[in-house]
């Protein structure tokens, strides 16, 4: 294994990371030289020196294959997860060595589940910090790596890549691989400075809005404030988030070439139409719901706030407007469905991903045709794409190995003392990288008071969850490999 | 990059590193000493102060209890006149110069009021010491031992708030304490890290190439095989290869026209 272009590709990232550390410690000289400038300053110090250290020997180029590729990838992750965990360590207060470390996997997994008990007395840097590990951990360090691996074989890059853009959405990437980076990233971008706008002229602080539109384009979920969005107390600011929680969504690629056309190409796929019909459903039973159990009298505000919370779950950006403890129990059945299915791939959400879901009703219909027709040929379609059964019986697969893990994992929490309700709300949620809990502390609640077993079983299953499951046991499969 | 210049920026950041954890370090020494030296011994000297305090005022009433129930005595007892002994303004004194709390203050205050009220009863002994058994007896359990009670309990809140500053202080000073040596953990465990990497890039790209080269004209020299070590660095060990390829080469033409 070429040690020399793993360390290389893996201190490239360790800079991205460290760029961001010193953004961080701007936003605490623009604070005033908060508490936070130091540690944020020292980090950076640290990673970029960490980072730039193989740089000066490893020369660029050089081929790499598969393996080696695998091996970047998931120790980029874990390392960018180790030294983003410095400026929590170094500041101190809540951050012991576990909760420094769950913030972090919380913040690059986009799970947005935090130890804090109050996010606010956080300085501003380190809270610009926080969100900047979802932006990072959104995008995906391989996005970044993909662009500095040029040497990289096109068919090499491509199965890397899987790990952070699920198999599925490859498909709808008719493009180069360094030109899907290109997208990622301008529609990224764009989300970000947009709704960063809006919530400013929304009311919104311009701090306050440049870290909820980045943990929302990234699909985290980690606010500024204790209460969350609900924070804000702003029918408009809730309004624009769910806009842009759904847009962020949708795949990628096909927000791109939509916005390219100018056209709602987007709606035409089936997947995203499965999606927003399933959504729409659940929107409208869950307000519904609400209205008829008595948690909500205003229709309007019953709609926005069921709006809010099942496209958060969907979404797997974990921001709240409403206190779920008191939400009547069909209504958290359905944020349980959602928080399990996920949205599109191609975006940066958890879960199953909608596009397996939606295949597997496909094949489930094709199925109860044959059912009723034995001797017909029925084919499983998406839209007017036939799918082959080799994709269909992967897909089951994976339905079936994410649901076992999460069952695995709850048991594990259980049997650290948790209750059932919380070892499975949590066991959902930070597989599904949600954050949102609908345990018994509620969607406020924090982990905080978690074991520190349960803290570290919750990193391994947000790690599992972000890398969709087959890339983090292939790393630890790579000694067999020839 | 050449090879002297590569290993000269890679000892600079470990030195970096070395150096920046070493002033952090010192720095966060300094601080703490002045933390301790600053609330912690004023902590402590409260508290002693206020054992001082307690201890003055019960030995005084204790020695004044045990005068009354000595019926032989018919003259004032000589006991310190509490007006003019300067020992318990003495530690109110110091008690004021080193607060750190508002609460302190204020009980501080409490304290002295407390006091001079106890000192004004005390004032009537003269008088008291006409009557008879049962009536100094009476003043001193009815009259001075409630504010003297008083007394003792404002001494002691005063004395619990000055352990609850040491206990905040020292929590403080653990927390200083876990914050000042953590960067310096961190740097000394990635000092670690890059010193094993710096040792293993010597050793693949400057050792192992020396090491090939050594080998490639040892070959050639014994058996007169071929050398067919390549390098491409693109730094002096590519030259160094280049070089010995040429010598090589050479020395292949020199043999050749010799045998010619």
């Amino acid at each position: 294994m070429n040690v020399g272009l793993i360390s290389r590709n893996v201190g490239v990232a360790l800079v991205f990371n460290a760029a961001f550390m010193l953004s961080g410690a701007f936003v605490a000289v623009l604070n005033g030289w908060d508490t936070s400038f130091f540690p944020l300053f020292y980090s950076a110090i640290i990673t970029l020196a960490t980072g730039l250290f193989p740089l000066i020997f490893v020369r660029r180029g050089g081929v790499i294959n598969l393996r080696e590729g695998y091996f970047s990838i998931v120790l980029s992750w874990i390392l960018s997860c180790i030294f983003g965990m410095l400026p929590y360590v170094i500041w101190g207060g809540e951050f012991s060595a576990i909760n420094a470390w769950y913030e972090s996997v919380s913040g690059y997994t986009t799970t947005g589940s935090t130890i804090l008990n109050d996010v606010e007395a956080l300085p501003k840097g380190l809270l610009f910090w926080r969100t900047a590990t979802h932006y990072i951990g959104g995008l995906g360090v391989v996005v970044f790596m993909i662009l500095v691996l040029p040497t990289s074989r096109n068919a090499v890059g491509l199965k890397i890549s899987k790990l952070e853009i699920s198999e599925l959405s490859k498909a709808n990437y008719r493009f180069r691989l360094s030109k899907t980076a290109r997208i990622i990233i301008t529609v990224y971008l764009v989300i970000t400075i947009s709704q960063t706008v809006l919530m400013r002229i929304a009311g919104m602080s311009l701090f306050d809005s440049l870290n909820h539109a980045m943990a929302i384009v990234s699909t985290g979920g980690f606010s500024t404030k204790n209460m969350s969005a609900a924070a804000f107390d702003s029918p408009v600011v809730e309004v624009i988030m769910i806009v842009f929680m759904f847009l962020s969504s949708l795949h990628f690629g096909l927000l791109y070439s939509s916005a390219k056309g100018h056209s709602f190409r987007v709606f035409r796929n089936p997947v995203i139409k499965f999606y927003s019909i399933v959504l729409l459903a659940v929107i409208i039973f869950s307000a519904g719901n609400l209205l008829l159990s008595g948690n909500e009298t205003n229709v309007f505000t019953a709609l926005r706030h069921s709006a809010f919370m099942n496209i958060s779950t969907a979404s797997s950006t974990g921001l709240a407007v409403d206190e779920t403890g008191h939400w009547p129990v069909t209504s958290l059945l359905m944020l349980l469905f959602l928080s399990l299915m996920g949205a599109c791939s191609g975006s940066t959400t958890g879960g199953i991903k909608a596009d397996r879901v939606c295949l597997w009703f496909s094949s489930l219909r094709a199925r109860l045709k044959k059912q009723v027709n034995y001797n017909a040929v029925v084919r499983t379609k998406l839209g007017n794409r036939v799918i082959d059964s080799e994709l269909i019986a992967d897909v089951n697969v994976f339905i079936i190995f994410y649901l076992l893990i999460v069952f695995v994992c709850a048991i594990l929490l259980a049997i650290t003392g948790l209750s059932l309700q919380d070892a499975v709300a949590a066991s959902v949620a930070c597989m599904g990288n949600i954050g949102l809990t609908f345990g018994s502390g509620g969607a406020f609640a924090s982990y905080s008071d978690l074991p520190v077993l349960s803290k570290f079983i919750c990193t391994v299953e947000m790690f599992i969850g972000r890398l969709e499951i087959y890339p983090f046991i292939t790393f630890f499969a790579l000694r067999r490999w020839k | 990059m050449s090879v002297k210049r590569k290993i000269s920026v890679a000892f600079v950041i470990l030195g970096l590193i070395l150096l920046l954890s070493s002033v952090i370090a010192i720095f966060e020494f300094v601080t703490m000493r002045r933390t301790v030296a600053q609330f912690v011994t004023e902590d402590v000297e409260s508290i002693n102060n206020s054992r001082m305090l307690l201890e003055i005022t019960d030995d005084y009433n204790f020695r004044l209890m045990e005068k009354i129930g000595d019926t032989t005595l018919s003259e004032t007892p000589v006991l310190f006149e509490i007006g003019s002994d300067n020992r318990f303004k003495s530690y109110m004194g110091r008690i004021y110069e080193r607060f750190t709390t508002a609460e302190e203050r204020a009980m501080a205050d409490s304290v002295r009021y407390a006091y001079i009220a106890y000192a004004h009863i005390v004032g009537e002994v003269p008088e008291v010491w006409k009557r008879n058994y049962s009536e100094r007896r009476e003043w001193f359990f009815n009259k001075l031992y409630p504010v003297y009670n008083q007394l003792r309990s404002y001494i002691g809140k005063l004395n619990a708030l000055s352990q609850n500053a040491l206990k905040v202080s020292s929590d403080g000073l653990n927390a200083a304490f876990y914050r000042s040596i953590m960067p310096c953990v961190v740097a000394v465990g990635i000092e670690l890290v890059l010193l094993f990497l710096f040792n293993y890039y010597v050793t693949y790209y400057f050792l192992n190439p020396l090491e090939l080269i050594t080998r490639g004209i040892r070959r050639y020299r014994e058996t007169g095989k071929a050398y067919d070590v390549s390098i491409e660095s693109n730094d002096e060990m590519q030259n160094l290869n280049e070089n010995v390829k040429e010598v090589i080469r050479k020395n292949k033409q020199l043999l050749k026209n010799n045998l010619q």
